[in-house]
C-alpha cells in the first residue's frame, strides 16, 4: 500500500468528501490560497474548489463557529478549522452551549454536521497558550463527539466519519502528527467512530493511548519486549463514542493497564478511561491502574522542561514496569 | 456435669464453621444423640448431636454466626447444675486477617474455592497476584473444576436429599415395567374432562384394596398393613419436589379425586401446602409422561412400601388378535420395597392397575 502524511491524508479526506457532496465547505483562518493553514492541511483546496468553498475568515473563533453552526442547521456540513485546539475556547459558547445542544432543545427538528479540526498538543516549543490537551473538555458536553486520530489511515477515515456524521464532532489533530507517514488506501474508505485498534497485540499489559502518545507507547512497546514483556497498545480513535468492549476485553486478557495521554491528569481523558475500568473489570485486575500524563500545570516555554512534563518512553517503560510484577 | 459443645473440625482445611439453626432453645431438655444444632461449612452441613443428655443451659453463637473450629457454641448441664464460668477467650469470634490481594487474584481464588491464606503472594508488599494463585493451583491443588456458584442444601432440596438416600439405603428397590393400552382411559379423560394423573390414581386406589400388602410400611421388624389407601402425588415447583397426598382415594369418586389433585397442585405451585396436606400418604405415583419419559426407575417414598412411575402415553402399533392396530400406549413402572413383597405379588398388583385402565367397566367404578 502506497505510504502518504497525516497532513495529506486529511487533505485527501477533505477534498474527496468535497468532490463528493457540494454542502462541504472549509471555513477558518488563513486556510485559504494564500497560506493553506497553519499547517498546511489545505493547501492547493481554494484553488481547486475556490474562495466559497474554502473561505477565509477574520481572525475570530467564535465567529467562524457561529456561522457555521447557522450553516449546518440549513443543510450544509462545514469544516472549520480552529488554528490551534487552545484556541477553541473562544469559541467555547458557540460550541459547548449552542452546537452540542441545538439537536436535542429542537426535539431533532435541527442538527448540526459540524466538524471542527483543531491540532492539540505540545512538542514543539510554542508555550501554554499553543500546547495544550483539550480533548476532555468537549469529553464533558453531551451532544458533541471527539474523535482522536493517531495514525494517516485512522485520520483520513475518521474524517470522512467525522464529515458524514449529522452531529458536531470535535476533529482532534496533533501537530506532531502531521508529518508522520503511514500506509493508507487510495480507493475510498472509512473509519466507523466507537471501535478502537489494537495498535499492538500483547498479553502481559495494556496500554490505552492517544493521539502522539500511541506512537511513544509503541515505541516503549517495542523496548520493553526486549525485556520479555509482552505490550498490548489499545488506540480508542475516538473517545466520544468510546468503545469500552475492546478496552475491557483487553484489561480482562491483560489484568494490568497503563493509560497514556498527554492532556493534564486531573478530571482528564484517563481519568474517565480509569474509572471505566474500575467500574467495569475490577475483578480482572491484578494491580494498580497507572495513568502516565501531563502534570497539572501549563506546558512550559522552557524546551528542557517542556520534554520533561510531556510523557515520554522513558516515563511508559516505568509505569509498565510497576505494574508487571 | 457440664458438657461443652464445640464447633467441630469436619474436614482437613476447616478453619471455621457457621451456625446454621438451632433445633433447641436454652431451657430446653435434650437427649443424648438427639441433633441440637446445625452448622454449615464451605462444603456441607452437618447436624451436631448432643453428647450427653441434660438441658441446653446457655447458647453462644447465634444463628448467622461464624465460629472458629473448637470455639463454644453452647453447654449442656445437669437440670439443676449451674452454668460454670467460662474463659472468655474461649468464645472468641473469628477474627479476620486482611490478606492482601489483587481483584483479579481474589476472583480466581472466588472461583476455585481457594482460602488466599494458604497463598504466598510475589507482589509489592506481599501482595498475592493472579499468577500467585494460578501456580497454587497448578501445584498444590488436585484439578478442581471451576466453581460457578455454591447453593446450601436448604429446605425442600435438603429434605428430598435425606428422604431419596434413606429410602435408596434401607429399602431395596425392585422395578418392574408393564405396558398399558390407554384406548378406554384416554376416552374416559375425555369425556369426564379429567386428567391421565386422577385416572390413575384412582385405579391405584382400587388395586390397592386387593393387594394391601403394598399399601404398607416397614419399620422395627414389623410390617404395617394400612386400612387407609392415601395417594401421594409427586408435583414438581419451583422451591423443588413435594408429594401432596389425596387421603382415602379408594373411597372418592373420580371427579372428587381430580378437583382435590387440581387444588392440592395450585396449592404445591404457590408453595402453600399446609402439613396436613402432605402428611399420611401410603402410596406414591409419580408422573414423567408430560417430560417425554417412557420408563424409569422411581424412588420410594419412605416410609412407604411402593411407588408408581407413569410414563408418557406414546401410539404403538400392537397386535390385536391377528391384526395390527395403532393403539395409544403406556408404560407404569413399579418400584417396591422387596423387603415388604416379592416380584410375583407386586406384578400381581402391576396387572391390577392395568386390568382396570384397559377395561370399562372396571373403570366406570373409577
Amino acid at each position: 500500500m502506497r505510504e502518504i502524511s497525516y497532513r495529506d491524508a486529511l487533505k485527501e479526506a477533505l477534498r474527496e468528501e468535497m468532490l463528493r457532496d457540494p454542502t462541504v465547505f472549509l471555513i477558518g483562518e488563513d486556510i485559504g490560497r494564500y497560506w493553506g493553514g497553519a499547517f498546511k492541511v489545505t493547501k492547493g483546496l481554494a484553488e481547486e474548489f475556490g474562495e466559497e468553498r474554502v473561505r477565509d475568515t477574520p481572525i475570530s473563533e467564535s465567529a467562524i463557529i457561529g456561522v457555521s453552526v447557522g450553516a449546518a442547521m440549513t443543510g450544509m456540513r462545514p469544516v472549520a478549522e480552529i488554528m490551534f485546539g487552545d484556541l477553541t475556547t473562544l469559541a467555547m459558547d458557540q460550541i459547548a452551549n449552542q452546537a452540542a445542544k441545538i439537536r436535542y432543545m429542537f426535539g431533532g427538528q435541527a442538527k448540526v454536521p459540524l466538524v471542527i479540526r483543531t491540532p492539540f498538543g505540545g512538542g514543539v516549543n510554542i508555550a501554554a497558550h499553543h500546547s495544550q490537551c483539550l480533548e476532555t473538555w468537549f469529553m464533558h458536553v453531551p451532544g458533541l463527539q471527539v474523535a482522536v486520530p493517531s495514525t494517516p489511515y485512522d485520520a483520513k477515515g475518521l474524517l470522512k466519519t467525522a464529515i458524514r456524521n449529522d452531529n458536531p464532532v470535535i476533529f482532534c489533530e496533533h501537530k506532531l502528527l502531521y508529518p508522520i507517514v503511514g500506509p493508507v488506501p487510495e480507493e475510498d474508505y472509512t473509519v466507523p467512530f466507537g471501535v478502537a485498534d489494537l495498535k499492538r497485540e500483547g498479553t502481559d499489559v495494556t496500554i490505552i493511548a492517544t493521539l502522539y502518545m500511541v506512537h511513544k507507547s509503541l515505541n516503549a512497546a517495542e523496548a520493553l519486549q526486549k525485556e520479555g514483556i509482552n505490550v498490548e497498545v489499545v488506540d480508542p480513535r475516538t473517545l466520544v463514542p468510546l468503545d469500552k468492549e475492546t478496552i475491557l476485553n483487553s484489561v480482562k486478557k491483560t489484568g494490568r493497564v497503563v493509560i497514556v495521554t498527554e492532556d493534564c491528569k486531573t478530571a482528564g481523558v484517563s481519568a474517565e478511561i480509569a474509572a471505566i475500568i474500575a467500574e467495569e473489570a475490577l475483578d480482572y485486575l491484578d494491580a494498580p491502574i497507572k495513568r502516565v500524563t501531563t502534570p497539572d500545570v501549563p506546558i512550559p516555554f522552557s524546551p528542557p522542561l517542556e520534554q520533561y512534563v510531556i510523557p515520554d518512553e522513558k516515563r511508559i517503560v516505568k509505569a509498565v514496569k510497576e505494574v508487571v510484577y | 456435669m457440664a458438657v461443652k459443645i464445640v464447633m467441630p473440625k469436619l474436614s482437613l482445611t476447616m478453619k471455621s464453621g457457621a451456625v446454621v439453626q438451632w433445633y433447641k432453645k436454652e431451657g430446653d431438655k435434650v437427649e443424648k444423640g438427639e441433633p441440637i444444632v446445625e452448622v454449615l461449612t464451605e462444603k456441607v452441613t452437618y447436624d451436631i448431636e448432643a453428647p450427653t443428655s441434660g438441658v441446653l443451659r446457655k447458647i453462644f453463637a447465634k444463628e448467622g454466626e461464624e465460629v472458629p473450629v473448637n470455639g463454644l457454641l453452647a453447654i449442656i448441664t445437669m437440670p439443676d447444675e449451674p452454668l460454670p464460668e467460662i474463659e472468655e477467650e474461649k468464645v472468641k469470634k473469628v477474627v479476620r486477617e486482611r490478606i492482601l490481594a489483587s481483584p483479579a487474584a481474589k476472583r480466581l481464588a472466588r472461583e476455585y474455592g481457594i482460602d488466599l491464606s494458604q497463598i504466598v503472594g510475589t507482589g509489592p508488599q506481599g501482595r498475592i497476584v493472579e499468577a500467585d494463585v494460578r501456580r497454587y493451583i497448578e501445584e498444590k491443588m488436585e484439578y478442581k473444576p471451576k466453581i460457578r456458584e455454591v447453593i446450601p442444601l436448604v429446605g425442600i432440596r435438603k429434605i428430598s436429599a435425606e428422604r431419596v438416600a434413606l429410602s435408596i439405603k434401607n429399602a431395596p428397590h425392585c422395578t418392574l415395567g408393564m405396558e398399558v393400552d390407554m384406548s378406554e382411559a384416554s376416552k374416559l379423560k375425555e369425556s369426564f374432562g379429567v386428567s391421565y394423573t386422577d385416572i390413575i390414581v384412582k385405579a391405584v386406589a382400587l388395586a390397592l384394596k386387593e393387594h394391601r400388602m403394598l399399601n404398607s410400611t416397614l419399620k422395627d421388624g414389623e410390617i404395617k398393613v394400612f386400612e387407609d389407601i392415601n395417594i401421594g402425588v409427586a408435583t414438581a415447583t419451583p422451591q423443588g419436589l413435594v408429594v401432596p397426598v389425596v387421603k382415602n382415594a379408594d373411597k372418592k369418586s373420580l371427579s372428587e379425586i381430580s378437583s382435590e389433585i387440581k387444588t392440592l397442585t395450585q396449592k404445591a405451585r404457590e408453595g402453600k401446602l399446609e402439613k396436613e396436606d402432605f402428611s399420611g400418604g401410603t402410596f406414591t405415583v409419580t408422573n414423567l409422561g408430560m417430560y417425554g419419559v417412557e420408563f424409569f426407575t422411581p424412588i420410594i417414598n419412605p416410609p412407604e412400601a411402593a411407588i408408581l412411575g407413569v410414563g408418557k402415553i406414546t401410539k404403538k402399533p400392537v397386535a390385536d388378535g391377528e391384526e395390527v392396530k395403532i393403539k395409544p400406549m403406556m408404560t407404569l413402572s413399579l418400584s417396591f420395597d422387596h423387603r415388604i413383597v416379592d416380584g410375583v405379588p407386586a406384578a400381581k398388583f402391576l396387572q391390577k392397575i392395568k386390568e382396570i385402565l384397559e377395561n370399562p367397566t372396571l373403570l366406570q367404578k373409577c
